[in-house]
């Protein structure tokens, strides 16, 4: 048998050159320290983008787009394909806990500040990700074509409306018109299957080759390390399976519903929110005025959201040029602060 | 307080739209009592003065003058306040002239002074009876408000007691013989329920079965068609049925006779009952009219039954988290083919209602059905997601093992 797959190994290595990557990952070594179970994290959200991607691929084989068969062809998907309602919830539920890890991935990164030098590109194809991450799911979140849906979208593009000169232009190009229709479906639809899976698997192999040429970031007190290959994997291997029976459990006893289908005339169902990692902005967004110094309320929001964005994602830069003696505590602070803030927010747009 | 109060109130009334010079009826019947001053109050949110009316355009005279007697005397026009026997004419002045009202709304009637003399109301006013209600009584002077107003004495939530303010009244309606039960009845109602309870503006009201202006109590003879406005199958249906002409030789009311006037309930199937159904009224129980009636009983029992047996099912099912769209079709389908059946019930036909429920009754079933399927596959769905975390918890053991295995041989 070892002989067998020695041969097999030489054949591929003739061909591909895989020795220095074996090699390579013989030697991978994962720091050993308090924080070290967060290391967990990111291989989760890879877990379950390949759970998306083949839930989706399932999918996709019975969705039928259109304003008049998206709802129709989901609700066939549940009630009539075999363990159609296990595949639509396994990928609901796995898009949801996959935005999850991908913020719990980001917040322990910042927190451990692995970002710095000269990380900075993996934090940086990190941060698009979340972005991509949250982009899958308000384009998913629409294609059942459900009253929800509908007006959560409604409610979430009007939003890009607000935007200052490009505002309007912005909203027609994502919705394909001026209302949510059929044609924003169509587009939302391409964006979910085509283009944000190129981007996401272009980015997630990109920021997987950082990670591999950088290796982890050291920090101060680790003091041992733990090879990756077996140990750390056969780690992660076994929380990818926790993971899994976590998705089918809550797939079985919370099948995720479908609801009425969309209907533009019906007027919009009482207490409509998007979905829980769009409720902190949206919670921010409706605590503004109409007016703050004679600009659109929203408009700041938009502002204030958008630099936010803009500075998670160029954290390398601005906290190297922080004094040292401050470097510490502003992390810190930040993200702990960032993190309660982001808590509270989600919470109160939940229960109000 | 109370100088302060009023010249508040006065400014208001006199910086209305009509108001261009102070108006003096305000500022002289302000100081004649409380009354007057009540009167003044209850104008200032009457649909009139929003639509820039003042107290000449209803009673003449010139509010400019503020010598009393000048303002009030005939040569300034002053009609001063209608009797009751005027008050028809004395609002129809306007009301009943569409080129002036088309100024205000092109889309209100202007023949409320017209069909009033054709209610019983106007007919007894015309012959000196001055205790009916007239234009103010149910419109309420100085404080009128359209009727889409729900603060308005006719908006339909508050017709009902608008009518039963003297309809309800022993006194009152002594003289006329009439019963003054009429507002209870209708309040404990299917229709009164509908409205008081539900908030139902839909449901019928006094003026929906008698009329507004031209009230009148619907004759035996047009009973049918008034209920038939809105409940048409059940009137056409009968009146194609064998009942529709012995009940017209006997003067029976088409509906009264089995559903009542005020106090209409929810029609059950134990009103077909051969114990003590609404057909024993008239029906020896031995009769075949009987059998037909005990049969539509069943009938309408049955698909009660099955729906409700249906419902039960699904809801459970739908707790569990199970999609029931289908199921729920079919329950709508079966619900629609429930109220086709009592509409049925009108042919007085057995046949003719078993072809509408035995459909109905089928889908009820294979609603229940489907539910009760559903039950069994979450049933099943435990049973999958217990064997698959137990397969997951031995890998992870395994690989648990495997880890312990070689990190001790690693030292």
């Amino acid at each position: 048998m070892n002989v067998l797959s020695g041969q097999l190994l030489d054949w591929v290595d003739e061909r591909l050159h895989v020795r220095p990557l074996i090699e390579m990952a013989r030697h991978k070594a994962v720091p050993v320290h308090r924080g070290s179970v967060f290391y967990y994290a990111g291989g989760v959200c890879l877990f379950l983008f390949i759970l998306q991607v083949a839930s989706g691929i399932l999918l996709l084989m019975y969705y039928r787009v259109g304003a008049d068969s998206s709802y129709e062809s989901v609700r066939y998907i549940s009630a009539k394909v075999s363990f159609g309602w296990l595949i639509r919830s396994v990928h609901s539920w796995g898009a949801n806990i996959m935005i999850f890890f991908v913020l719990t991935h980001m917040f322990s990164v910042f927190l451990m500040k692995a970002f710095r030098n000269p990380r900075e590109l993996t934090w940086m194809s990190g941060c698009v990700l979340l972005g991509l991450s949250m982009a899958f799911g308000f384009s998913g979140y629409l294609l059942p074509w459900n009253e929800l849906a509908f007006f959560a979208t409604k409610v979430g593009t009007d939003i890009i409306g607000q935007v200052p000169l490009v505002g309007h232009w912005m909203l027609k190009i994502v919705r394909g018109g001026d209302e949510v229709t059929g044609a924003t479906l169509s587009r939302f639809f391409g964006l979910h299957v085509a283009v944000l899976p190129a981007l996401l698997s272009v980015t997630i192999g990109l920021h997987l080759t950082f990670v591999q040429i950088q290796g982890m970031a050291e920090v101060r007190e680790a003091k041992k390390t733990m090879p990756f290959f077996p140990n750390f994997f056969l780690r992660d291997a076994m929380l990818w399976l926790v993971v899994l029976n976590a998705v089918a459990i809550l797939s079985v006893f919370f099948p995720w519903e479908l609801g009425k289908k969309a209907e533009a005339l019906s007027s919009a169902p009482a207490g409509i929110k998007p979905e829980w990692y769009f409720l902190s902005q949206y919670q921010f967004l409706k605590l503004l005025p109409p007016r703050i110094l004679l600009i659109p309320g929203e408009l700041w929001g938009i502002m204030v959201l958008g630099t936010t964005g803009g500075l998670l994602f160029l954290t390398p830069f601005w906290e190297k040029a922080l004094p040292e003696e401050r470097k510490e505590i502003v992390v810190r602070l930040l993200g702990w602060g960032g993190l309660a803030v982001l808590l509270a927010m989600t919470l109160w747009g939940y229960l109000s | 307080m109370r100088r302060v109060a009023m010249t508040v109130l006065l400014s208001m009334l006199t910086a209305g739209p009509a108001a261009a010079v102070q108006n003096q009826c305000a500022v002289c019947h302000a100081t004649l009592g409380e009354k007057h001053q009540a009167i003044l109050k209850a104008f200032d949110n009457d649909i009139h003065r929003e639509r820039g009316l003042s107290c000449d355009s209803c009673h003449g005279g010139n509010p400019a003058l503020d010598d009393a007697a000048a303002a009030m005397s005939p040569d300034a026009g002053f009609v001063g306040a209608p009797s009751k026997a005027d008050m028809p004419k004395f609002c129809g002045k306007c009301h009943s002239n569409p080129a002036y009202m088309k100024k205000f709304n092109p889309s209100l009637p202007v023949d409320q002074e017209l069909t009033y003399y054709t209610s019983v109301h106007g007919q007894r006013l015309k012959a000196g009876d001055a205790a009916v209600a007239a234009c103010a009584d149910c419109h309420i002077a100085h404080s009128i408000r359209p009727a889409k107003d729900p603060t308005s004495s006719v908006y339909v939530k508050n017709i009902p007691q608008t009518c039963g303010k003297c309809h309800s009244n022993v006194q009152l309606m002594a003289p006329y013989k009439i019963p003054t039960d009429q507002l209870a009845q209708y309040t404990s109602s299917v229709h009164g329920k509908a409205l008081f309870e539900k908030g139902d503006t839909a449901a019928p009201v006094c003026t929906t079965c008698h009329g507004n202006h031209g009230a009148v109590p619907p004759g035996v003879e047009n009973i049918g068609q008034v209920c038939g406005m809105c409940h048409v199958h059940n009137a056409e249906f009968f009146q194609s049925s064998p009942m529709a002409k012995p009940w017209a030789k006997r003067k029976f009311h088409m509906c009264a006779t089995c559903h009542h006037e005020h106090d209409i309930q929810h029609p059950t199937a134990q009103l077909l009952s051969p114990d003590n159904g609404i057909c024993m009224k008239c029906h020896s129980p031995s009769s075949p009219q009987i059998a037909v009636a005990s049969a539509m009983q069943k009938k309408l029992e049955s698909i009660e039954d099955a729906y409700q047996r249906a419902q039960k099912d699904i809801l459970a099912a739908e707790e569990k988290g199970m999609d029931m769209a289908e199921a729920r079709d079919l329950w709508d389908a079966s619900r629609m083919a429930m109220y086709q059946s009592k509409t049925a019930i009108h042919h007085f036909s057995a046949a003719s209602v078993a072809e509408v429920a035995d459909p109905g009754i089928q889908n009820a079933e294979k609603a229940d059905q489907a539910a009760k399927d559903a039950a069994a596959d979450f049933q099943n769905r435990r049973i999958g997601l217990g064997v698959a975390s137990l397969f997951i918890t031995f890998l992870v053991v395994v690989i648990y093992l495997k880890i312990k295995d070689f990190e001790s041989s690693q030292g």
